[in-house]
């Protein structure tokens, strides 16, 4: 037997070393590829109108205006929920509104970007809107033709497998792979005059002004006759910026590069009080009287390498400071009432913190059932949007913090 | 490379002292190996045990092992194993089962916005081998075609200017093709 032993093993070597490379392994890519779908700008404006309700797929940012939450479909348009009863809140109409983002509401006027366009709409009959008026071209998009006359509206998908190598050689094309990725009529009488937006919201009212922010600046608008709007004045501001949010007469403007505050004692042109420096990334950013709360994420979208919280002393707006920063897990939108500050945290859930010490945040609970990326407080109610759905979540007892329903989204 | 040594000593360097005998009933085995993975992509060890009865010729049993070629695993499997005779102790196995992944999921170290999750796979292996009788165990050498299977879910956040941005996911399915030179003790 010892005989057989070294010839068996030294052949089984050579072996093993002769045939290893006939075996190769094998990867399989599966994706999708998104053929862009080119649409006439004149097509588009005729179809701005409204319909039955669809259902919620790819969400964006939420407006809550009187009894009714406005939910941007991303590219779409805009779901119209009549939360009267936020235990049960009826998807009653969707507002079709090609290249929308953001909105913003007023006097029963519903302002919106459609692509480069802003478009006003009378919702006093959301089964029924009116396109009352659009004013072309003032939001830039790189979405347009050179010749302005078509605008890429879609995407068809198509299911593809290709070997790993070849997907890895395209060098992550950005527009190869960008996923854009019953009727039941209301009324709006009852409504107050302006409603309110999320701390990711991009468009804002004060008064009668609308300040709409583009990639590097602030559009704003003046709306005292409701349906038409005019552009007063554009404020350029550094690149990348993200959110705006209004407060006592001044706007809080978030940036990937750092928070800015505008006030608003002219509100036809507002002027800068200061700036607030981070490092890159994204950061919606709320403020109340004493303090700003900024968070700071990281991900394409935004390029950081942070992910926290940032607590800010606003007392002097001229000179705002650091007063402390919360680590966080990848935060987005936030809100706040009272002494309790909703912050969005991406996958590690929506968390309430007692903030009445902004030096030493108390962390009341985490709802890590969720994926967050808004959220509104109104009435002791948190409308939150996520991943999965619009969430709403009663605070009236910040120890029992509890959900009231949801709208789910269908993919 | 990190097996080679172990491998060539256990092929070398063996006392084999006695022959087993094999008998008629039924008899619980543990076959405990050593192995060395060539392949594409490099090579590596593993480690692994079977823990079933044999009766007459054959073997069954269930097994366990861990390796890192490409990504580190551990199938679980079926093993059967069936040997020519005593006098010419060759044998031949095939096992089959699951892979599945140590690491469930990876985020990249130089974006947050990209995640990984692992799923399992299928798990194929079939070989031929011979067996070195010794006093109480049995020292079985063998030659292996290996297939493992893993499916990757890729999340990644896309780059948009105004978010919140849709994510972008796809699905990479591997699969790995080896050769398994393995020493095992038989118990």
């Amino acid at each position: 037997m010892k005989k057989l032993l070294s010839p068996v093993a030294f052949s089984a070597f050579v072996l093993l070393l002769l045939v290893s490379g006939c075996v190769k392994d094998e990867c399989k890519s599966s994706y999708k590829i998104y053929v862009p779908v080119y649409r006439s700008v004149l097509d588009i404006r005729a179809s701005i109108q409204s319909g039955v309700a669809r259902a919620l797929q790819y969400t964006g940012k939420i407006y809550l205006y009187g009894n009714y939450v406005f939910v941007n479909e991303i590219d779409k348009g805009v779901h119209v929920i009549n939360n009267a009863n936020p235990s049960a809140p009826q998807n009653v109409s969707f507002i079709n509104i090609p290249g929308n983002v953001d909105i913003a509401v007023k006097d029963g006027h519903l302002y919106a970007d459609s692509y480069a366009d802003l478009v006003v709409l009378d919702i006093s009959n959301p089964l029924n809107v009116r396109t009352e008026k659009i004013t072309p071209h003032v939001f830039p998009s790189y979405k347009y033709s050179p010749d302005s006359a078509t605008v890429l509206v879609d995407y068809i998908e198509k299911d593809t497998v290709v070997n790993c190598e070849t997907y890895r050689g395209w060098n992550n094309c950005y527009q190869c792979r960008y996923i854009s990725a019953t009727g039941v009529t209301f009324s709006l009488a009852n409504a107050p005059a302006t409603g309110q937006g999320g701390s990711m919201a991009r468009f804002t009212i004060v008064n009668d002004y609308l300040y709409a922010i583009a990639a590097n600046g602030i559009h704003t608008f003046t709306i005292s006759t409701g349906n038409n709007p005019q552009e007063v004045s554009y404020k350029s501001l550094p690149w990348n910026i993200e959110t705006i949010y209004p407060f006592n007469n001044n706007l809080f403007i978030g940036s990937s590069t750092g928070m800015f505050i505008y006030s608003l004692s002219n509100p036809a042109s507002p002027s800068q009080l200061s700036q607030f420096s981070h490092m890159t990334a994204c950061d919606p950013v709320i403020a109340d009287g004493q303090n700003a709360f900024v968070t700071l994420r990281t991900g394409n979208a935004c390029q950081g390498t942070t992910n926290e919280l940032d607590v800010l002393n606003i007392s002097n707006l001229s000179s705002p400071s650091l007063l402390k920063i919360y680590s966080m897990g990848n935060p987005r939108g936030l809100a706040k009432d009272g002494d309790l500050l909703f912050i969005c945290d991406g996958s590690k859930g929506l968390k309430v913190y007692n903030a009445s010490d902004p030096l030493n945040l108390q962390l009341l609970k985490t709802i890590t059932s969720i994926e967050p990326t808004d959220v509104i407080l109104k009435n002791k109610t948190a409308i939150v949007v996520a991943a999965d759905g619009l969430y709403q979540f009663d605070y009236s007892d910040q120890n029992n913090i509890r959900q009231v329903s949801r709208v789910a989204i269908v993919r | 490379m990190k097996g080679l040594g172990l491998i060539v000593f256990l092929f070398f360097c063996v006392q084999l002292e006695a022959q087993e005998t094999r008998g008629s009933k039924i008899i619980f085995h543990s076959q405990n190996s050593f192995g060395l993975i060539e392949g594409e992509n490099g090579s590596s060890v593993s480690v692994g045990s079977v823990n079933g009865v044999g009766y007459g010729g054959w073997f069954a049993g269930i097994g366990g092992a861990i390796d890192h070629y490409l990504f580190r695993t551990f199938p679980v499997y079926f093993h059967l194993q069936k040997e020519w005779s005593i006098k010419l102790p060759l044998f031949a196995y095939a096992s089959a089962g699951q892979n599945g992944p140590w690491v469930k999921q990876t985020v990249s170290i130089y974006n947050d916005g990209y995640k990984s999750k692992f799923y399992p796979g299928r798990y194929y292996e079939g070989g031929i081998g011979y067996r070195f009788p010794m006093k109480k165990t049995s020292l079985l050498f063998s030659l292996a075609y290996e297939e493992k299977n893993l499916r990757e879910k890729q999340r990644e956040q896309v780059f948009c200017l105004m978010p919140p941005c849709p994510d972008f996911y796809r699905t990479f399915e591997h699969r790995m093709q080896t050769l398994v030179l393995k020493a095992r003790v038989r118990l």
